[in-house]
């Protein structure tokens, strides 16, 4: 049976459930927390598959992106201060 | 560096400088962390004030060094969820909304690669600033997830605890945030004409 014959013959339910374990799996893969044996026929099955490098490399951007904005911006300085004060205060007064 | 632990016996002491050191530590990452996920800087200023107010008189009560962390991103998101449903009804979201123009009629997808970033420093921050556009127009539950799992650094189980939600759930509402980021940045880069020629 092919994969899109499976897929036509599941309920909603089995569906949505299987959708979940494959996103699970891949963001595994994508983190490198995936076990190998995964890992090895994702590949082997991907090798060569523009669509599957471009969509892995370009999620791999956009977590990379994503640390990069780990340092808070300097123009929060400005409401950092004015928030410590008045934390200071309402603590002081408690 | 001050632990976790050495930073809560000082506050459970009393010691002097022990709120600095709180704020020092923990201070500029919540507060980075609220004004993402708020949107409005005033309700994030709000929402980080009563975070370090709630946490900081209870950090006494907390037994387990290790979860401080993961305690101070729960009150901040609780924090920021609440101030949320008095703005607006959080907005669902399904795998649906981030499907690639195609998928339905089972063609083989054409997907840009647009991963080689920019050098230079005003090609990066205009990238920065997209990107941090594209966060804020995520859901706030999904918003909550990619900011705690890939800005801040928090572990899958980390942020499950974080948000009282499975981590399977996480994984799903993480890889949902990303889709929907590379997108958006596939459509800024389509904008900008780099390697958007292959798009359509």
């Amino acid at each position: 049976m092919s994969p899109d014959e499976r897929l036509r013959g599941m309920s909603r339910t089995e569906r949505t459930q299987l959708c979940r374990e494959v996103v699970e799996q891949l963001s595994d893969y994508l983190e490198g927390t995936a076990p190998e044996d995964f890992c090895r026929r994702v590949e082997g099955m991907l090798k060569g598959c523009q669509p599957f490098d471009a969509y892995r490399n370009t999620l791999a951007a956009t977590i990379a992106l994503a640390s990069e904005c780990r340092e808070p911006a300097a123009d929060l300085d400005e409401p950092f201060a004015r928030s410590i004060e008045i934390v200071r205060r309402r603590l002081a007064e408690d | 560096m001050t632990s976790d632990e050495q930073l809560l016996r000082a506050i459970n002491l009393n010691r002097p400088g022990a709120f600095d050191e709180f704020v020092r530590v923990y201070g500029r990452r919540l507060l980075a962390f609220s004004m993402r996920t708020c949107g409005n800087p005033e309700n994030a200023e709000d929402v980080f004030q009563d975070t370090l107010l709630k946490a900081y008189q209870a950090l006494a009560n907390l037994q387990e060094p290790r979860a401080l962390r993961t305690w101070l991103y729960r009150i901040a998101a609780n924090n920021c969820r609440m101030l949320g449903r008095k703005d607006r009804a959080a907005r669902k979201i399904s795998l649906d909304d981030f499907k690639p123009p195609g998928w339905e009629d089972g063609k083989i997808l054409e997907v840009p690669d647009w991963s080689d970033l920019p050098d230079d420093a005003a090609g990066r921050a205009e990238l920065r600033t997209a990107f941090e556009k594209g966060i804020a127009e995520l859901p706030a539950e999904y918003r909550m997830v990619l900011l705690m799992r890939d800005v801040e650094g928090l572990s899958t189980r980390e942020t499950a605890e974080a948000l009282e939600i499975g981590q399977s759930a996480v994984k799903m509402r993480l890889h949902r945030a990303r889709m929907a980021l590379r997108h958006h940045l596939a459509d800024y880069h389509q904008k900008l004409g780099g390697t958007a020629e292959a798009m359509t």
